[in-house]
């Protein structure tokens, strides 16, 4: 199995000089679905932000390698049209910018070619519908007086527009009802198995959302690193005696 | 001095004003002006009469603008939105004077430091003491692509209790978060910045459709630079 995804001993800071990942290492395959977990503030939503290249943070040492490509230093929306898609825990709104002037930029930027707006809006309804959103959503602004469900909902209809290699899902299930949460789960799942080679790194507090989402491997993350890794069943212990049970692994 | 009289009902595009200019909006009209305007220097003098309605979409590149807006007569309103690109060092000034009770004025003002120049906004709200059940709002946003030492100065001065007055004013860049969002779905920094420059500029506008090619043309010109 061909390695997607390859983070080589990253050592990284926020602007305040903070050290957020030490000595971070992860490789994903192919296919392969990783969690991560570990309590508040170790840096889990960071390290997606820092896959993505968000400017607030610096990689001082290591390596970010995706699909064969050093990204370490990559523009973040060439990491994007390369295939990295970033759901993020809470999207942004953007006043006047509508979601479906915003989609069709984003997808022609995405497939190099301009996408004809009849094409795009025949694509962008059928995704609406797998997603249960209401059409009338594509015309109004980026997540715009949108509920914390329907921001999670518009950010599955822009992965399934936009059909990365490697998603990364952090904290998908806040602000999302269970009704909710299965639908965005199922189309995650759909999309999963048309593109099986797709591979998704779920970052989250809880296992709870593991019940609806396929994991491979779980990893624990503390003080800026992972410290333990193992099945789903990993999972299931936090759930039952929290974090403090986890004993590093050497 | 020119006048310009307008009345009943009607939507008004204009490319170039008189250096001084008077607008007088009489009895019981409901208009809209539209205005695209290009380096000139223009004081303008507004009159709006009694029960009169006025949008004005004011769209202007490298503006030096003085507009006296007098409402002067029971419930005559007018929302002024204000959209200047500048490569030069910009001022802008208005007087919004409630010159009678029942009276409602709407100032939107947004404007785009291209290059480092210093834009100076002066948005006055006046209500004197006999002109009851006012409302007098003013927002003003500057964004600057390059780092410049733009001014907002928003004044209210008010002398009757019983009115409804804000102002709200901000300068600087574009939030990164926004700027980050767009780019990690691909698209590319100046084509992020297009977008969220166009909706700053034309977003709270109802515009025709030659008039705001002409300007969205004037603002992708922005990303040349």
């Amino acid at each position: 199995m061909k390695v997607k995804l390859e983070i080589l001993n990253i050592y990284a800071t926020s602007k305040d000089k903070k050290e957020i990942l030490k000595n971070f290492s992860l490789n994903i395959n192919d296919g392969e679905s990783h969690v991560i977990m570990g309590p508040n503030g170790v840096g889990k939503s960071t390290l997606s932000k820092i896959i993505m290249g968000s400017n607030d943070y610096q990689v001082n040492e290591g390596k970010i390698i995706f699909k064969d490509h050093d990204i370490t230093s990559m523009e973040t929306s060439d990491r994007a049209n390369l295939g990295i898609f970033l759901a993020m825990q809470h999207p942004i709104s953007i006043e006047g910018i509508s979601n479906s002037e915003f989609l069709k930029t984003a997808v022609s930027s995405n497939r190099k070619i301009k996408v004809g707006i009849f094409e795009f809006m025949k694509e962008m309804e059928n995704a609406m519908n797998d997603l249960d959103m209401d059409p009338k959503m594509m015309h109004r602004s980026i997540n715009q007086d949108f509920s914390g469900g329907e921001r999670k909902k518009n950010e599955i209809l822009q992965m399934k527009l936009l059909k990365p290699d490697l998603i990364i899902l952090d904290e998908l299930d806040s602000g999302l009802d269970i009704d909710s949460l299965k639908i965005v789960c199922k189309n995650i799942n759909d999309y999963v198995k048309e593109n099986p080679k797709t591979s998704v790194l779920i970052i989250t507090h809880y296992p709870k959302i593991l019940e609806y989402l396929n994991a491979d491997f779980v990893h624990i993350m503390k003080d800026g690193k992972i410290v333990k890794t193992g099945s789903k069943e990993l999972a299931n212990e936090i759930e039952t005696s929290g974090y403090s049970v986890i004993e590093e692994e050497k | 001095m020119n006048i310009i009289n307008l009345k009943d009902n009607g939507t008004f595009t204009y490319y170039k004003l008189n250096d001084k200019q008077t607008i007088n909006i009489e009895k019981g009209s409901n208009i809209i002006i539209n205005l695209l305007i290009k380096d000139s220097i223009n004081d303008i003098i507004i009159n709006i009469e009694e029960n009169s309605n006025l949008i004005i979409n004011y769209l202007t590149i490298n503006d030096n603008t003085k507009i006296e807006i007098n409402l002067n007569k029971e419930r005559s309103n007018v929302s002024l939105y204000y959209s200047s690109i500048n490569y030069k060092e910009s001022n802008y000034i208005v007087n919004i004077n409630h010159n009678s009770k029942n009276t409602t004025s709407k100032i939107i003002n947004h404007g785009i430091s291209v290059l480092g120049n210093k834009i100076d906004f002066t948005i006055n709200g006046n209500i004197p003491l006999y002109a009851d059940n006012c409302i007098c709002n003013q927002d003003s946003k500057i964004i600057n692509i390059k780092d410049s030492k733009s001014i907002i100065k928003p004044n209210l001065f008010i002398e009757n209790y019983n009115v409804e007055a804000n102002h709200s004013a901000y300068i600087g860049q574009f939030n990164k978060d926004k700027l980050f969002y767009l780019e990690s779905r691909g698209i590319k920094n100046d084509q992020a910045i297009f977008l969220l420059l166009k909706s700053f500029m034309i977003n709270n506008m109802s515009l025709p459709e030659e008039l705001e090619s002409k300007f969205i043309y004037e603002i992708n010109k922005i990303r040349e630079v």
